[in-house]
């Protein structure tokens, strides 16, 4: 065992400047003891003990093993910045150049009590995210710009999220950069995000999948509830509330949108209170209009452990003539 | 979780000419019918005109065949026992309607050479001719899209897996592309022909001159209004309206046509040969 412990401990030593001996203790009672894989090991003190050291430098054991020179090692950053369009959760290391919109302070709980935070909006021409500042930098709200270098990506909501911590090196930057646009894209393409914030598509209802319709929401936490029963608050009177969670699809990729009361009584062109009255007709009402039903949908693209959900907050019937498309599609072709 | 199959879009000329099926025959792998321009469908979603309904189950089972025309040929629709809903759908809709369907795809061949097509349908609904002529825009647009791809791996040279690993990422259709290819030995003339089809079926959607039509109407009121101008009773002579709308930009033929067609509506008439008047 010792020669698998040793040269971690030699590793672990020089690059966090610690004290073997607390390395040595706490690696056997990993590998030895608790049976975990070296490497696993390795990684997790490397993990605690850095956090430690960047947060109280001053604290840091002074060790006459350790080399002197001792630094911090650097993750590789990426210096060339990423457009928004192609950040992905888990991104981390990477530089990106953004507009910053709306940005709010705002304090959260978290385990180590409460914190001060700023978030907001980043966007480029390509796409818009949301961000996180863990720490407050004036810049966010002074600079209409920013060039955040060292940033990792989360996901909040279903869709990537922009993390500035202690880490990044944040700064102004000079120069305009186009607002985002939506623009239409195939169910492929959003298909292979993680998420898209304020995304458009041309999309045919094909199917209503369950839990669409007159359904029942907590008043606490307005989950949708099952049999008068709210997971988390039991037995409780629901709120009536009109949904329809449809299968969308382009021909190209397929994936579920959600539909609001308002987007609902849209659809449907019934109101929930004319509903509720005969409530026996909503599968078949919903059905005739929903199915076959081409769609114009904006919201955001999110994902998460059931898949991509479109989350519809417009939408909008197709309207250029078909015939008007048709001679410009055969222009094309000829 | 597994991700639920696309529907695809294709015209039911292309369908019925499909005979490849692929797909490993275990339990839920999705099995496919590839068509000629490499369209891999386990899935399709079809908009068009129901022509004919018929109850073809033996015994007191039920069995609906259906036939959904669109701009280029007809799919047929088989729901049976499993197919409730849509079975009941048909049994009840009076043809023609205009039909949306999303549903499976089957091949049968019950001897070597011979292929039928069908649909199972998963969900079917009555929908207008909007949306026919937008899912007519659609089909074109897609199945013009997948020739594209076609033609760019033909023009490679290459085939078989070679073939497949170079479309590799080049299309959602890839591995459907270079089957298509080797299956239906597709080459430039039958691409031709399914461009043909496509381009068809797009001028069907294609209106006949809309604006023709309000030319019409606003030429129609105006020799109404110079009949009127220049009637001192007895009518107004041939010539002398010719000579008026003339000089108001109308070409001779198309004043014949506008008093030939307000004749027809008798909004005026001839009184003698040569003189007209208003009604």
């Amino acid at each position: 065992m010792e020669d698998v412990i040793a040269p971690i401990v030699d590793e672990l030593s020089r690059a966090l400047g610690m004290d073997r001996e607390v390395l040595q203790r706490e690696l056997t009672l990993l590998i030895v003891e608790y049976k975990v894989p070296p490497e696993e090991a390795r990684r997790s003190l490397l993990k605690k003990h850095r956090r430690i050291t960047s947060v109280s430098p001053v604290a840091m054991p002074l060790d006459i093993a350790a080399p002197s020179s001792w630094q911090p090692v650097p993750a590789q950053v990426a210096e060339s910045p990423k457009p928004l369009e192609d950040v992905r959760v888990g991104d981390a290391g990477i530089t990106i150049i953004a507009n910053v919109v709306n940005p709010t302070v705002r304090s959260i709980s978290t385990m180590h009590g409460t914190m001060r935070v700023i978030s907001g909006m980043l966007e480029d021409e390509t796409a818009k995210l949301h961000f996180t500042s863990w720490v407050d930098s004036p810049d966010i709200f002074k600079a209409g710009a920013i060039t955040a270098r060292d940033v990792h990506v989360k996901s909040f909501h279903g869709m990537p999220s922009i993390n500035i911590n202690e880490k990044t090196l944040l700064e102004g930057y000079n120069g305009q950069i186009q607002h985002y646009q939506r623009h239409r894209r195939t169910l492929a393409d959003l298909s292979r995000t993680d998420g898209v914030y304020d995304a458009e598509a041309e999309v045919d209802l094909l199917s209503i999948r369950p839990g669409s319709g007159l359904i029942e929401r907590c008043p606490a936490c307005s989950r949708v509830m099952q049999k008068g029963q709210c997971r988390a608050h039991g037995k409780i009177e629901g709120v009536p509330d009109l949904r329809i969670k449809a299968v969308i699809d382009d021909g190209t990729g397929s994936m579920i949108c959600v539909f609001d009361r308002a987007l609902t009584e849209q659809i449907i062109g019934v109101s929930l209170d004319a509903i509720h009255r005969e409530p026996d007709n909503t599968a078949v009402l919903i059905r005739a209009a929903v199915i076959g039903t081409p769609l114009i949908v904006r919201g955001n693209v999110t994902s998460g452990d059931f898949g991509m959900i479109f989350v519809a907050a417009e939408i909008e019937r197709p309207s250029e003539s078909a015939s008007k498309l048709a001679k410009k599609l055969l222009g094309e072709v000829r | 979780m597994t991700e639920r199959e696309t529907a695809r879009r294709v015209f039911a000329r292309e369908f019925n000419d499909s005979s490849l099926q692929y797909g490993e025959h275990t339990d839920r792998a999705p099995n496919f019918v590839i068509t000629p321009t490499g369209a891999m469908c386990n899935r399709i979603f079809a908009v068009g005109v129901l022509t004919e309904t018929e109850n073809v189950g033996t015994g007191g089972q039920m069995l609906y065949r259906a036939r959904l025309a669109d701009p280029t040929g007809a799919f047929t629709i088989y729901a049976g026992q499993y197919q409730q809903e849509a079975a009941m759908f048909l049994s009840r809709i009076p043809t023609p309607a205009y039909i949306a369907i999303a549903g499976k795809v089957r091949v049968f061949s019950p001897e070597p050479g011979t292929h039928y097509t069908s649909i199972r349908p998963e969900e079917v609904n009555v929908v207008d001719s909007g949306v026919r002529n937008l899912w007519t825009y659609h089909t074109a647009k897609l199945t013009l899209n997948r020739i594209t791809v076609v033609e760019k791996a033909l023009a490679t040279g290459l085939g078989g897996e070679e073939l497949a690993w170079h479309l590799i990422r080049n299309s959602e259709d890839s591995e459907g592309v270079s089957k298509a290819i080797d299956h239906y030995g597709i080459n430039r003339n039958s691409l031709d022909a399914y461009r043909q089809m496509a381009t068809n079926a797009l001028s069907t959607l294609i209106e006949p001159a809309v604006i023709q039509e309000g030319k019409t109407d606003s030429g129609s009121k105006r020799v109404l209004e110079v009949i009127g101008r220049l009637d001192s009773g007895d009518g107004v002579s041939y010539d002398v309206l010719l000579d008026e709308m003339k000089k108001l930009g109308y070409e001779e033929e198309s004043v014949e046509q506008l008093i030939g067609s307000l004749m027809d509506k008798g909004q005026c008439y001839e009184p003698k040969i040569g003189l007209l008047k208003l009604t």
